[in-house]
């Protein structure tokens, strides 16, 4: 579903990514761990088309990133950064059909999808409100329709829960099993190790733009024999990526 | 490029622009009130300082000869039926109540004075006065209009008296006539002050209108981190920038419009401020001095809309490039300089002092075309070249944004 072959991308003299491959299937939720600055949200923006890599190449549904981006952007759902970025002065029903009409869904399809949604996130009762006031649970509840609103087969999510307070993150994460159960491809990029053993199937530890480990929660524990999946990273990290 | 993304990007910032309470209010319909407000503000002002001089105007006298009978000479050949006070008898004093602004003028009588003006021979008058006090500098002109008349006076009873008509006076009589009249349309009178205040203030309007909605659409969607959400959507880059340029543009021509309705009421309301020589202030006498011919309309509204074109594209670009709202509102409050230095600079140009090489700088041939259609005055030379180069320069600037737009170094940052 998703492949990164030797992505290299330069900024100036600066390497964010070095020569990084990963390979991820449909259905599933792979999570993307590092520090600040390791890579991630580089590696997300590539494959979000954002970003064109210097070298290498990502294919996103077996569409090439940079030439078929369009077909790309088509088929991705993005939830980018810890701040939820929305319209504060539309309606949350307003910010979601905003970006529904740009993926050239009909008003009647828009309509269904969001009443699904809105029933599906618990946002009936503010849909039709402001998003200026919202709480920012509730913001993130509307961005993760936003992102879902034109059904893609693959989301992006970097750090989708930064902020949010417990009930709301678990309301996150109930959501995106939700989302692997419709068979959707999830890359999740979090700092918390606890998240990451919830919610994923594989992980890919990236340092300083270098991939460092890809492999299942079950089989990197057996790895270093470690249960500890806080221990696995923080060792794996100080050894200044050195396997 | 996909119209319906155009659409549907430009119908959501509308929407945004038009729910943003602060903006709306401060761009579209404050000018309206507002301009009006200040020149009713200034006018009140301006006369009610004038009234102030002529009902409460103190004067000193300062002379060796008689204090009664400089009085009595005061008042009955200056001040008249005019409420002047004369005050003080000790110059010292009269000179400490000059600086504190206690008095507004001193009149100074030189030795002899009464026995000069008996005999009919030259005799002098000195008026001190404080420039640093507008009463009293205003106070001197009416003092000096009134030696002026009582000059007249006394010339005209020495010249009857010795037989010699008073005419003598004006051997030379002026009549002007304005050859430019003639060269307008209809020979309507021009109004002088509309074209030196409308070019300048339209223009100055054109270029700053929709820096408010430029900051917002462009720094603000990156500040609320929606910028690349927006730009993973299914619309591609260059539809999103033309859904937003319009955006900007619409909004831009709207407070546009709008400042310049602010202007026509303000005029309309303190005709005493804009009429020159005597003129009617109605919508209709303003409408009658502008001796417009249709093409020469349409070409400075072309002209005037090209501008506001251009610099809704430095606007966009500008806001791209800032990495924040604060830093975008930095760089956009310098974009007024331009327009005001070319602005004041053809203020009280008239149209005959156009030169042609104004036609090929932007800003200043939009200027320069308001100026013309406003006078009646038409070089349709000089407005056609005016709206090809301002058509180049729309082009130029769109050319660079869209490929700003293209950079990701400017888009993620």
């Amino acid at each position: 579903m998703i492949k990164v072959e030797n992505v290299i991308k330069k900024f100036n003299d600066f390497t964010a990514i070095d020569n990084l491959n990963l390979e991820i299937s449909e259905g599933e939720i792979f999570g993307l761990l590092g520090e600040n600055g390791a890579g991630k949200t580089t590696t997300l923006r590539i494959l979000a088309t954002m970003l064109k890599p210097t070298q290498g190449k990502a294919t996103v549904c077996g569409y090439d990133t940079v030439k078929d981006d369009a077909k790309v952007r088509e088929n991705i759902g993005i939830l980018f950064g810890g701040e939820t970025g929305l319209y504060d002065r539309l309606t949350a029903r307003e910010n979601i059909e905003y970006f529904g009409e740009l993926y050239d869904m009909s008003k009647d399809e828009l309509k269904k999808e969001i009443e699904k949604v809105a029933e599906a996130l618990s946002m009936k009762e503010y849909i039709d409100k402001r998003v200026g006031t919202f709480s920012k649970g509730m913001k993130q509840k509307v961005a993760f329709a936003r992102s879902i609103i034109h059904n893609p087969k693959v989301l992006l999510l970097d750090e989708p829960t930064s902020g949010l307070d417990v009930t709301a993150a678990v309301e996150v994460h109930n959501f995106i099993k939700e989302c692997k159960k419709a068979g959707k491809t999830i890359i999740f990029s979090s700092h918390t190790m606890s998240e990451i053993e919830k919610l994923c199937d594989r992980v890919a530890i990236i340092h300083k733009g270098k991939l460092i480990e890809t492999n299942t929660l079950k089989g990197l524990k057996e790895k270093y024999n470690n249960d500890d999946l806080e221990e696995i990273f923080t060792t794996l990290i100080s050894n200044g990526g050195e396997k | 490029m996909n119209f319906k993304h155009i659409w549907i990007v430009f119908k959501k910032e509308m929407k945004d622009a038009f729910r943003d309470k602060k903006s709306v209010l401060s761009n579209i319909f404050l000018p309206l009130i507002l301009i009006p407000l200040i020149y009713y503000g200034m006018n009140f002002f301006i006369k009610s300082a004038s009234k102030e001089v002529e009902e409460n105007m103190k004067i000193s006298i300062n002379t060796n000869e008689s204090i009664e009978e400089a009085k009595k000479f005061t008042k009955e050949n200056i001040i008249g039926e005019d409420n002047i006070e004369i005050v003080y008898n000790s110059y010292s004093d009269a000179k400490e109540a000059l600086k504190n602004g206690d008095i507004n003028c001193i009149i100074t009588y030189e030795d002899g004075f009464f026995e000069k003006i008996k005999n009919g021979t030259m005799s002098k008058i000195s008026l001190e006065y404080n420039s640093f006090k507008n009463a009293s500098q205003m106070g001197v002109e009416i003092l000096r209009s009134k030696i002026m008349i009582l000059n007249q006076k006394l010339a005209t009873q020495k010249l009857t008296e010795l037989n010699v008509s008073p005419e003598i006076l004006n051997l030379v009589s002026i009549s002007d006539y304005d050859i430019s009249i003639e060269e307008t349309n209809d020979g309507a009178t021009r109004n002088d002050m509309l074209i030196m205040i409308v070019p300048m203030y339209l223009v100055i309007v054109i270029v700053t209108a929709g820096i408010p909605i430029a900051i917002d659409v462009l720094a603000g969607e990156r500040e609320r981190n929606t910028f690349e959400a927006l730009l993973s959507t299914k619309a591609n880059r260059l539809s999103i920038l033309i859904g937003k340029y319009m955006a900007i543009l619409v909004f831009s021509i709207i407070a546009i419009i709008m400042s310049f309705l602010g202007l026509l009421l303000g005029i309309v309301l303190n005709p005493e401020m804009f009429s020159t020589a005597g003129q009617e202030m109605s919508i209709t006498a303003i409408f009658s001095t502008m001796n417009m011919s249709v093409g020469a309309f349409l070409l400075a509204l072309l002209s005037s809309i090209t501008l506001a074109v251009a610099f809704a594209g430095i606007q966009i670009g500008i806001s791209t490039w800032a990495k924040t709202v604060k830093e975008a509102q930095t760089y956009l409050s310098y974009m007024m300089f331009p327009a005001m230095i070319l602005g004041f600079a053809t203020m009280f140009m008239g149209v005959g002092d156009m030169k042609s090489f104004m036609a090929f700088i932007p800003i200043f041939n939009t200027i320069a075309s308001l100026k013309m259609v406003l006078s009646g005055v038409v070089n349709y030379g000089f407005l056609i070249t005016g709206v090809i180069v301002n058509i180049i320069f729309v082009v130029i600037i769109t050319y660079f944004i869209i490929q700003m737009f293209k950079r990701e170094k400017t888009i993620i940052r």
